[in-house]
């Protein structure tokens, strides 16, 4: 009978070497009743939790680098291979195991009297994992992960086994009935699982056929409708019109291709006017500017008019740059004018121009022709306004013609797709509706076959799920038979743990139907001052750390008293959310629990003393071989070096260490 | 008009007169001191000169005559193109024009009047052979003639004298007062087309006697050339009095 139940690991020993994150090696022997490890922030306490944990199951695949992470100059650890060495018993059974905390990978391993090591046996995990399988009574190492992590061991802050459900279940299903029936549970509810998806994945796909199905047959009934709705003779008749009324359409917009070709023929031959007009009209500004300039020369050539040499002669001004000039400069250049006869600049001889010495004739004359040629001019200029406005009249007007044009080709086209619809309808009504009503069939048909097999599938599958739901129905009535058998037991015992923070306080079973899952389980949940407290929420944190850790004791004490069988709970306090009265209680809670020759490790900040005082005082023994300081192996930081003597003061009141 | 041919100095050309352009400026300028003359008008400042080629300028397209002035700029004296001191300078070189009198005020302050010689006369005499350079002369004249009968209106200081008096009207013409008032002094004042302020506004005084009433003796009192120029100087001198009342 005792071998029924499964066999949980009770730690003797740890040892860690070579860790960065400690200043030192350590050890420590767990013994019955309490085992406190104590420390301040950051000096390894919560590490040590995980060390317990991952070296009975090892590091998760995705948490390689979980011990080096946790090291605060990573580059430190490259060299030291450090490493961890568990001691433990399950049941008569003695463990000793040393992992590299790095790798995770087991260096070697006792076993009774038999060793192995990682370099003579390379199966040495899997051999570890069988092992502890067989010993334990347990499905895989998994389940001892998971206990460790739901209920042996309980983190500052750690999850609530009370608040969820489907934990809850599998904690109480190791427990309380045999190795193998949480595994057969879960394989079940696999099952159902499984053939629901697969029964919902088919009444998907079976649901798009049916909309298929739905879309061809309303377009099979409209086509009908549109056949029996069909007039030929009015069809022929819109397409007589339609096509008179696209041969008009093409008449006029041959009229109109042929009007822009005109117009544009007009356009060139205004355009060519225009350029000739403005080039005659530039030719004629340039002679009459010619002319203009011949005028004024010989006007302004009038002997009373002193010119650019008087300028320079008489006020030493140059005539070009209008800058004042030297005397001697002014008498050198003057000299080359008037006595050499020769330009200044370019030093050539002077030559006469005739043009500007006209006789009042030959200026009269010029004037004459001046007068003429802006006549001409003006002329010319009106003659190319006239024109200009021609050309613009013609591009309007062509511009008009090509918007006309286009609109008419769209009208065009517009009955060039109606008349070709009309035509294929008449042409199909003419073929007959049978050959067309019956592709629509022919599709029907089709999908309707493939709903059928889909439904077949679905049905069968449906048995499936439902022999498989009857047989998790079956195995949880099973184990609800069981909880039953150990329910009074479980809430005596809590309430005994409860009272004292709660004037009364106990467990009541509750169907709850966890995420996931098919059918309604049977759950724990706390009930105090008359109401059900099923989340959470419905109490304050620290009415929930008491009632978390007065539910783990609970189950363990229960399960020693069932099947004999010890374990090692780990707590890592949360004191920090009671008062000093009620952490007087808590302490007072957890004496309880390890005053009854159970093992428990508390692992405890030194900044809430009152909890630890309390704590201490309630134990029958010495307590000062029992203590694990983390001042001592811990990395203090330079504040907690300066506070190091009033600490130790502390230790030695409260464990004479 | 004759001249000897075989004279030296007419076969040597002044450099400025090469250009067309020079040559009708230098004439624009001639018939404000032709026209300045025959209105008894001793002289004219280098001040002066400026606004009355301006107004000539800037109100001919009334007349449809082109002039060849066009980048004016504002100066708190009144529109300024520096090219019309450098055709003067030119003009005194050839004995056109002649310095009059150069006198200081304030000592900083220097006056220059010029006043036409009979040779620049004689040019002016035969530049209008050409019909289209006396039409110039005529609008100039026309000009001047209106300048000279509103230029003692203006009450100023004694540092504006004969027709640089004139300012006073000017600084209510539309075109220089929006480039005045918007402080956009970089700006050439715009001028050479019809679509002025001054044009509009001129345009706005003609229509006025287009709706004079039928009983009107449109023929005794022509609505001419002359006529709407004086009432746009009396428009322009009656928002002068305003201005000044308001100050």
């Amino acid at each position: 009978m005792k071998d029924k139940y499964i066999k949980l690991p009770i730690i003797k020993e740890i040892e860690v070497k070579g860790y960065e994150l400690f200043k030192s090696d350590w050890k420590y022997e767990f013994k019955k009743g309490l085992n406190l490890f104590v420390g301040e922030n950051r000096l390894g306490k919560t590490t040590t939790v995980y060390i317990i944990l991952y070296g009975i199951v090892g590091l998760p695949k995705n948490s390689k680098n979980f011990f080096s992470d946790r090291v605060l100059h990573r580059e430190q650890i490259k060299n030291v291979r450090p490493t961890v060495r568990l001691k433990f018993d399950i049941g008569s059974d003695y463990i000793e195991i040393e992992r590299d905390l790095l790798s995770s990978q087991i260096n070697c391993l006792s076993i009774n009297s038999q060793t192995y090591k990682k370099d003579e046996a390379k199966n040495i995990e899997e051999i570890y994992s069988k092992k502890i399988v067989s010993l334990a009574g347990i499905s895989s190492l998994d389940d001892y992960k998971f206990l460790l992590e739901n209920l042996l061991i309980r983190e500052e802050e750690g999850n609530y086994l009370l608040w969820e459900p489907e934990d809850q279940i599998r904690v109480l299903r190791l427990l309380f009935n045999y190795g193998k029936f949480d595994e057969e549970f879960r394989k079940l509810e696999g099952e159902v699982r499984k053939y629901d998806t697969k029964v919902r994945g088919q009444q998907d796909t079976q649901a798009q056929f049916e909309k298929s199905l739905d879309a061809i047959k309303n377009e099979k009934y409209a086509k009908i409708k549109s056949m029996e709705e069909l007039d030929i003779q009015k069809l022929e008749k819109r397409l007589k019109v339609l096509i008179k009324d696209k041969n008009k359409l093409n008449s006029s917009d041959k009229n109109i291709s042929e009007n822009i070709k005109n117009i544009e023929k007009n356009k060139k031959k205004a355009t060519q006017i225009v350029h000739s007009l403005s080039n005659e009209i530039e030719e004629l500004d340039s002679e009459i500017m010619g002319m203009e300039n011949i005028f004024f020369k010989s006007v302004y050539a009038d002997p009373k008019i002193q010119l650019a040499n008087h300028k320079l002669k008489y006020y030493q001004i140059c005539m070009f740059c209008n800058q004042k000039i030297s005397s001697k400069r002014v008498q050198s250049i003057v000299t080359q004018i008037e006595d050499e006869k020769k330009c200044p600049v370019c030093n050539s001889e002077f030559i006469r121009d005739s043009k500007d010495n006209l006789d009042e004739k030959e200026r009269q004359k010029l004037v004459e022709d001046l007068v003429k040629k802006r006549k001409l001019v003006i002329g010319k200029k009106r003659e190319l306004s006239q024109k200009q406005k021609e050309l613009d009249d013609l591009s309007e007007k062509s511009k008009e013609l090509w918007t006309k044009k286009g609109r008419i080709e769209e009208e065009v086209e517009e009955k060039f797709f109606e008349i070709e619809d009309i035509n294929l309808i008449i042409s199909m009504s003419k073929t007959g509706k049978k050959e067309e009503l019956a592709i629509f069939d022919r599709e029907i048909s089709a999908l309707q076959n493939q709903i059928n097999n889909f439904q077949v599938q679905i049905d069968q599958d449906k048995v499936e799920y439902k022999k498989a739901l009857d047989a998790l129905g079956k195995k949880n009535s099973e184990f609800n038979q069981v909880l039953e058998k150990r329910s009074n037991a479980l809430v005596k015992t809590f309430k005994n743990y409860a009272l004292g923070f709660f004037n009364e306080c106990e467990l009541v079973v509750k169907k709850r139907r966890p995420k996931g899952s098919k059918i309604k389980l049977n759950v724990f949940i706390p009930k105090f001052d008359g109401r059900e407290r099923t989340f959470d929420s419905h109490v304050s944190k620290s009415e929930a750390i008491f009632l978390e850790y007065a539910f783990r004791m609970s189950l363990c004490e229960l399960f020693k008293q069932i099947t004999g069988n010890e374990s090692l709970l780990v707590i890592e306090t949360s004191e920090g959310a009671f008062d000093v009265g009620n952490a007087r209680i808590l302490a007072e809670t957890i004496s309880r629990f390890y005053n009854n020759d159970s093992y428990l490790l508390v692992i405890s900040n030194l900044g809430r003393p009152h909890f630890l005082k309390a704590l201490v005082e309630k134990t029958k023994k010495d307590i000062s071989d029992r203590v694990l300081n983390y001042l001592k192996i811990g990395r203090l930081s330079e504040e907690q070096e300066k506070d190091r003597e009033e600490f130790d003061e502390i230790l030695k009141e409260l464990f004479n260490i | 008009m004759r001249y000897s041919k075989n004279s030296l100095i007419s076969e040597i050309r002044p450099q400025m007169l090469l250009d067309n352009k020079a040559f009708k400026r230098s004439n624009e300028i001639l018939y404000v001191f032709y026209s300045a003359d025959e209105l008894a008008l001793p002289f004219l400042s280098k001040i002066g000169i400026q606004k009355c080629i301006y107004l000539s300028e800037v109100l001919s397209p009334l007349k449809e005559v082109v002039l060849s002035f066009l980048n004016f700029i504002y100066l708190h004296k009144g529109p300024y193109s520096k090219d019309i001191q450098n055709i003067l300078d030119h003009l005194v070189s050839m004995n056109a024009i002649e310095v009059d009198s150069f006198s200081t005020y304030k000592k900083k302050n220097s006056y220059v009047n010029y006043k036409i010689t009979e040779a620049g006369k004689s040019l002016v005499e035969n530049l209008i052979y050409d019909p289209l350079e006396k039409e110039k002369l005529q609008w100039i004249r026309i000009v001047l003639r209106l300048i000279d009968a509103y230029k003692d209106a203006f009450d100023l200081s004694e540092e504006y004298r004969g027709v640089d008096k004139i300012i006073g009207l000017i600084y209510q013409e539309p075109s220089f007062c929006e480039i005045k008032q918007g402080n956009r002094k970089e700006e050439l004042i715009p001028m050479g087309d019809k679509n002025t302020l001054t044009m509009e506004l001129i345009h706005f005084l003609e229509k006025v006697g287009e709706t004079l009433p039928s009983s009107f003796d449109r023929v005794k009192y022509k609505l001419d050339l002359e006529t709407v120029l004086l009432a746009f100087f009396e428009y322009l001198y009656v928002e002068y009095l305003s201005e000044k009342a308001r100050t």
